[in-house]
């Protein structure tokens, strides 16, 4: 064997040492930090009333259920099934009371080109199209983090069912987003999730 | 232990100061120093990037091959500040949404990197972790005064200094001041020492 090969697969072998020593220590790591966990507390609620006014305070809301959580849809078949590349439905609420009452709400989470990731509530109407959008986490989002984006796309977003790149792109007068992207995915998601929710029903 | 060295080690961060002597990390200093409390997160949160490099460069520096050395570098540098990532993702949601997407950038940070292939990779574990909270002290001291300043000059209706342009008029004054009150404490040293040897 030459020298130089020599030198060439000792050089990727110590990459590789190196890579597998990182992925450890990130595994290990991942393990320690708590993970998200959907659940319809005062501050879901809060966001909820915020997208979806009912008319009443958020103390209210919450104590007289103006939302509810859908315990009988099954996220975990739903996502086996198109759940893909990091994209999942994490909850789906009910909009119950106020004017808003019948609306379908999805908590999705997907990641952009970037691996910005992000967990969107997207809320369905009765009529099936997009009634109210907020973001509840994001991670170094360029689009979502600035406030008149994310405004200019909530305003685009409302009425549709779903919207592309370019879409999301051109509404918030963003030229190039990685994280345009993972909003395109979670909409499609979120739309997915909201028929089938309505099938089982 | 070699005193001198550690003496020299442990005074980096003032003697070397990564932003006002080596001028390194101008784009997360500018851009995040325009209030303390952002300021002062992305400092500690490259410090603790800096820290535990150096630690792991310093660690393998026997191991890893020259021509690779600096992709490996990326590999650990990009480690540390992933956990740093998980770390405000998971405990600082609100401090993710002002900082968030430069942590990301910290793997890029010219100070990390010189650290790593000047002094971690030349030096032990220990010299090498104290070589990196020296640096990491400094670089948190030097970019929280900047915010420091740039927030209160704003707060007193001087709104340029929160732009970026500002940004740099803060720091050329800064810089000015560290370096004339560093001469000042080296000239003062050096005229001690020839008094003393007269």
């Amino acid at each position: 064997m030459s020298a130089t090969m020599k030198n060439s697969l000792k050089a990727a072998a110590a990459l590789i040492a190196i890579a597998v020593v990182s992925v450890v220590l990130l595994a290990l790591a991942n393990r320690f930090f708590p993970k998200y966990v959907p659940k319809l507390d005062a501050d879901k609620v809060t966001q909820l009333n915020a997208m979806l006014p009912t008319g009443a305070d958020d103390a209210t809301a919450l104590d007289e259920s103006y939302f509810s959580i859908d315990a009988d849809f099954d996220l975990e078949a739903f996502n086996k099934n198109n759940g893909a590349g990091g994209s999942s439905v994490l909850a789906v609420y009910k909009a119950e009371k106020g004017a808003y009452a019948g609306s379908i709400i999805t908590e999705t989470q997907s990641t952009g080109y970037g691996s910005q990731i992000m967990i969107l509530l997207t809320s369905y109407g009765t009529d099936g199209k997009i009634n109210g959008f907020a973001a509840v986490r994001t991670s170094g989002d360029y689009l979502l983090e600035d406030a008149d984006k994310y405004e200019k796309l909530k305003s685009a977003v409302i009425g549709k069912t779903a919207m592309t790149q370019g879409q999301v792109l051109s509404s918030t007068g963003a030229t190039a987003a990685g994280s345009a992207s993972g909003v395109e995915k979670n909409l499609a998601l979120s739309g997915e999730c909201y028929r089938a929710v309505k099938e089982g029903a | 232990m070699d005193v001198k060295k550690f003496k020299e080690t442990a005074l980096g961060g003032v003697l070397s100061n990564p932003v006002f002597i080596l001028v390194l990390g101008m784009c997360p200093t500018i851009a995040k120093s325009t209030n303390i409390t952002d300021a002062f997160a992305l400092g500690l949160a490259t410090a603790f990037v800096l820290v535990f490099s150096n630690i792991f460069v310093s660690a393998l520096r026997k191991v890893i091959p020259d021509k690779v050395r600096l992709p490996a570098y990326i590999i650990i540098i990009a480690t540390f500040v992933t956990i740093v990532q998980m770390f405000i993702e998971a405990f600082l949601p609100a401090l993710n949404g002002s900082i968030g997407e430069f942590i990301p950038l910290i793997v890029v940070n010219c100070i990390i990197l010189a650290r790593a292939e000047s002094f971690a990779s030349k030096n032990g574990i220990g010299y090498s972790a104290l070589d990196g909270a020296s640096m990491g002290i400094g670089f948190v001291l030097s970019i929280c005064l900047l915010g420091a300043i740039r927030q209160t000059l704003a707060a007193a209706g001087m709104k340029v200094f929160a732009t970026t342009p500002g940004g740099f008029i803060v720091l050329g004054l800064l810089m000015a001041l560290f370096n004339s009150l560093l001469r000042m404490h080296k000239e003062g040293l050096r005229k001690k020492l020839v008094k003393e040897g007269e």
